[in-house]
């Protein structure tokens, strides 16, 4: 695990081969004066789910907006898809953006419109659009709402819509704020399995911010810990999660499977286990009473 | 979103969408041209008509229009009430300035039967304008009306007209869910003109600013899916009909013969 004693002196790094977003010593001033953002330094590679965690508050938004270049950089260097965002720079569509609101993002009169207001900004006609859009709907199981209207939708179908939005796009990263907040657990579920599934079938990567530490340990293959706009720490779910003092600076929670974990195996930790999702847990404590009853 | 008690009086965005974009009647049929092009044939009319009886008739035949597109009869009478109330307290102040036949008199304030019939065109023909522009909003698609508007006007005023039409919907929808996280604090129980006028104009500047904010939101979302300032549509929309050309100009006739005889005016 990198920890910000080794991020803090920052410096520009190499772009990889393989590496979609690209973010070196990003600043961010709001207008008030207050630094959001400071010496940010941020990777995502091709394939991965990539979480961003933090407390409200803590500088998530305001790094997600900068990931498709809806605001750009002042201090710092962003490339996306291998190009440089600068002041002149128009906005990536190829990465699309999940915003946590998702009554701001699904406006349109039906939801067959909304989705199709991507694509027909990008120049394609009428019935590829629409056609996209369906397509869009049917990948992520909402091909059912495709006559409704938005503010007749759950918060639920209106994130689903407001996915199907972005994946309309036929974007290379998908960029989620706060997919899950607000949603009960079943929707919750849903949208989580969604993100998961475009990753998988379509090969789609995907950056997700979130202070839900059950969510980020199921999905994510890497983990950053933003605190007061600064990446404390980035790391695999395990390294993060089995790290106390990291979530302890973020004022987050340890993942519910870890903390069981811990609090059952505290006297006998299991040599080389580190379980951080509900599943890998359940194997082994099955494992473990097998064992016993044995 | 659902409408309850008060929220009955404010347009629900909802519904008119409902209806727009899933309504089925003779008035949905009639091509979106001929409808939008009716708008400021209404709009030149109550302007210039001043006869009580002609402006009766207007409102009526508005009426019977928005009947046949098969709209929400008691909700028109629940939206009414708010342009009706605008009206009200402006032409509260005219009324009592129109010389004419005295029917109270009380020191220099004087209420005439001119004064009373003023009164009432006044609110007629807001009820008119009212009653058609919710004929046209709910019996025509959205984007037939993006279309129609990014036609007529010059570039940035067309943006600027469709973005405000849906600004509108949403200090509505901010209006309204003010009105209920008030309602739901007692905020409604004040007694007294002045209290409840303050109360009122609170909620209302409230709900301004907070739709503000919430178009600011809108506005990067679209960015961030490629909008760059030109709303595109994706929709043909229907040519008007033979009968729906004659029936505009014979429209736009009788609006020019009637603003030409003067004696309405």
């Amino acid at each position: 695990m990198s920890n910000d004693t080794k991020l803090s002196a920052c410096e520009y790094r190499e772009l990889e081969e393989d590496e979609l977003i690209h973010v070196d010593c990003l600043e961010h001033v709001y207008p008030d004066g207050t630094s959001s953002l400071h010496n940010v330094c941020f990777s995502l590679f091709k394939g991965e789910i990539v979480v961003i965690c933090g407390a409200n508050g803590a500088g998530k938004s305001t790094l997600v907006e900068h990931l498709n270049g809806l605001v750009k950089p002042r201090v710092g260097r962003l490339i996306i898809l291998r190009q440089e965002v600068t002041q002149k720079t128009d906005i990536i569509t190829e990465v699309g953006l999940v915003f946590q609101d998702a009554d701001s993002q699904v406006f349109a009169p039906t939801v067959l419109d909304d989705v199709m207001f991507g694509p027909l900004n990008r120049g394609l006609t009428s019935e590829e659009a629409r056609r996209a859009a369906i397509s869009a709907l049917e990948n992520i199981g909402a091909a059912h709402l495709t006559r409704r209207i938005p503010y007749y939708l759950s918060q639920g179908e209106k994130r689903l819509v407001a996915i199907a939005g972005v994946l309309a796009m036929n974007p290379e990263v998908i960029v989620a704020d706060e997919p899950t907040s607000d949603l009960d657990p079943l929707h919750s579920r849903q949208i989580e399995s969604v993100l998961v599934e475009l990753k998988t079938d379509y090969g789609i990567s995907i950056v997700i911010a979130t202070h839900d530490m059950d969510l980020a340990a199921r999905i994510a293959d890497r983990i950053y810990v933003i605190v007061e706009g600064q990446i404390i720490a980035t790391g695999t779910p395990s390294e993060i999660f089995y790290d106390k003092s990291v979530l302890a600076r973020a004022n987050l929670n340890q993942p519910t499977a870890v903390r069981m974990y811990e609090s059952l195996c505290q006297d006998q930790p299991l040599a080389g286990v580190k379980p951080v999702k509900e599943h890998d847990l359940m194997k082994i404590l099955a494992r473990a009473l097998g064992s016993v009853q044995q | 979103m659902t409408s309850l008690g008060f929220e009955k009086h404010l347009p629900d965005l909802g519904l008119i969408t409902h209806y727009s974009e899933f309504g089925r009647s003779p008035v949905h049929e009639i091509s979106p041209w001929t409808k939008a092009v009716l708008l400021p044939v209404v709009v030149f009319d109550i302007t210039v008509i001043s006869d009580l009886r002609l402006l009766f008739v207007m409102l009526l035949a508005v009426v019977c229009l928005y009947l046949a597109a098969k709209l929400p009869v008691v909700l028109l009478f629940y939206w009414w009430t708010l342009p009706a109330f605008f009206v009200i307290s402006i032409a509260f102040l005219l009324v009592w300035s129109v010389p004419g036949s005295s029917l109270i008199s009380y020191g220099p304030i004087h209420l005439t039967l001119e004064g009373v019939g003023f009164f009432v065109t006044l609110i007629i023909k807001a009820l008119t304008g009212v009653t058609y522009s919710l004929v046209l909003l709910m019996t025509t698609k959205y984007n037939y009306l993006t279309h129609i508007i990014s036609r007529v006007l010059p570039y940035p005023l067309s943006q600027i007209a469709l973005l405000t039409y849906r600004f509108l919907f949403l200090t509505l929808e901010g209006l309204e869910a003010t009105v209920i996280a008030m309602k739901s604090r007692g905020g409604f129980k004040l007694s007294g003109l002045r209290k409840s006028g303050k109360f009122y104009g609170s909620v209302f500047a409230l709900a301004f600013i907070r739709s503000f904010d919430k178009a600011d939101r809108v506005a990067k979302a679209m960015q961030s899916r490629a909008y760059s300032g030109k709303l595109t549509s994706s929709y043909r929309v229907p040519r008007p009909s033979a009968r729906g050309y004659a029936f505009v100009f014979v429209a736009v006739l009788l609006s020019i013969y009637l603003y030409s005889c003067g004696r309405y005016l």
